[in-house]
């Protein structure tokens, strides 16, 4: 004759044996195979490492490619010999300029910078151009623009491709001056396929004892206008 | 502190600090409205307000829907209007701080890839009048509720409606 053991019987003294869900689960989690278990442990250490790296890419630093000829020959060097090449630039997402700090809401940016902003035509689309005139500047406009020049409004660029021929470059000749809070970063360097940091400051030093893109500087008056910042309300 | 170590618990400290902000920039975020330009739909003294990161850069955005951007002409200050024009619509740009609707001022096309922004007090509003159309790309979001003070918790309307033939 067989007794089943009943617990409630066999110990009347102490509460009915509860199986809380964690603790069963943490069983089943237990009876899994030992390779299984190692993965796991291993996915959930690095698993913080997903968010921290699209917050670095989106806020910090990001490698984007440049296609197109408008900043030939600075960027895509031999576009026209190729028409496949597309450099490999590495991007300053930190929005705030020099040694700044989030609560400065400044943002340093210089004639001569090469910088991304999304396209005031097209918001999907990400552009890389350099910046020609600061607010205050006063702008000989080129090709397909309709007035002969222009003073850049407060909070506004100047932003002009490098490529010698006007037609292969769509810039504020086109769509006027941009807004600076349109900018997302500013190209650093190029990783690939030639090494090298951009320097903005090169703009006005080197580039321009060499003569490079000489008439794009003379087209621009510098503080033509001084601005002040306008009412809030 | 036996079982996990301090390299951890900063690295998960970090991840959830870096998930948090993806969330509130890419999804949802609540804030402070200031102004009177948005009265009599929001208050001007501030209220708190959801807004729906989904829709930034003016995906799925309509005329009618009130939207938050970064200020064309400010930098680090939002702006909430309401979107009167998407890109090809024709609309009537008034002159700034005018009254009334459709008086003196020009027919403009709104250029692609932009939307035409328009406060709802018109008369305490600085909105596409002043600056002209906005880049979709400045859009950051749009307004859905209201969430604080709780007793004027509400869905914000689309209040515009199709427009009357005579």
């Amino acid at each position: 004759m067989r007794v089943s053991p009943n617990p409630t019987q066999s110990s009347p003294t102490q509460p009915p044996k509860r199986t809380p869900l964690l603790s069963s689960l943490r069983t089943y989690y237990a009876s899994l195979p030992l390779p299984f278990r190692r993965t796991m442990r291993t996915l959930r250490i690095l698993a913080p490492l997903v968010p921290i790296g699209l917050f670095f890419s989106e806020h910090v630093s990001q490698i984007m490619w440049v296609r197109g000829p408008s900043m030939t020959p600075y960027l895509n060097e031999d576009y026209h010999a190729t028409h496949s090449t597309s450099d490999m630039v590495l991007v300053n997402m930190w929005p705030f300029g020099g040694g700044g700090w989030p609560w400065q809401r400044t943002r340093r940016l210089e004639r001569g910078m090469v910088v991304t902003f999304r396209s005031p035509a097209n918001p999907s689309h990400i552009a890389v151009k350099r910046i020609i005139g600061l607010p205050g500047d006063r702008i000989t406009t080129r090709a397909p623009c309709v007035k002969p020049s222009q003073i850049v409004p407060f909070n506004h660029v100047w932003l002009e491709g490098d490529a010698a021929d006007p037609r292969h470059t769509l810039d504020s000749n086109s769509y006027g001056p941009v807004s600076i809070s349109l900018i997302t970063g500013r190209v650093a360097a190029v990783v690939w396929p030639k090494t090298r940091w951009l320097r903005w400051e090169d703009w006005e030093g080197e580039e321009e004892k060499a003569g490079y893109r000489r008439g794009t500087r003379e087209r621009v008056l510098k503080e033509a206008v001084q601005l002040e910042a306008p009412r809030l309300h | 502190m036996s079982s996990k170590s301090i390299p951890r618990l900063v690295l998960d400290g970090m991840g959830i600090f870096c998930a948090c902000t993806l969330a509130w920039e890419h999804l949802f975020t609540v804030q402070l409205s200031e102004g009177p330009s948005m009265y009599p739909t929001f208050s001007p003294r501030g209220d708190h307000l959801l807004i729906s990161r989904v829709h930034q850069r003016g995906r799925d955005v309509q005329v009618g829907d009130v939207v938050r951007f970064y200020h064309p002409t400010f930098l680090g200050v939002h702006g909430a209007k309401r979107v009167l024009g998407m890109p090809g619509d024709f609309v009537c740009r008034d002159l700034p701080f005018s009254t009334g609707v459709g008086g003196e001022g020009e027919m403009i096309q709104v250029p692609e890839g932009h939307v035409y922004l328009g406060g709802d007090n018109l008369p305490w509003s600085r909105d596409s009048r002043n600056y002209g159309p906005i880049p979709m790309g400045l859009i950051n979001g749009k307004i859905i509720a209201r969430v604080w003070p709780p007793s004027k918790m509400q869905w914000v309307q689309n209040t515009m409606q199709p427009a009357q033939e005579d």
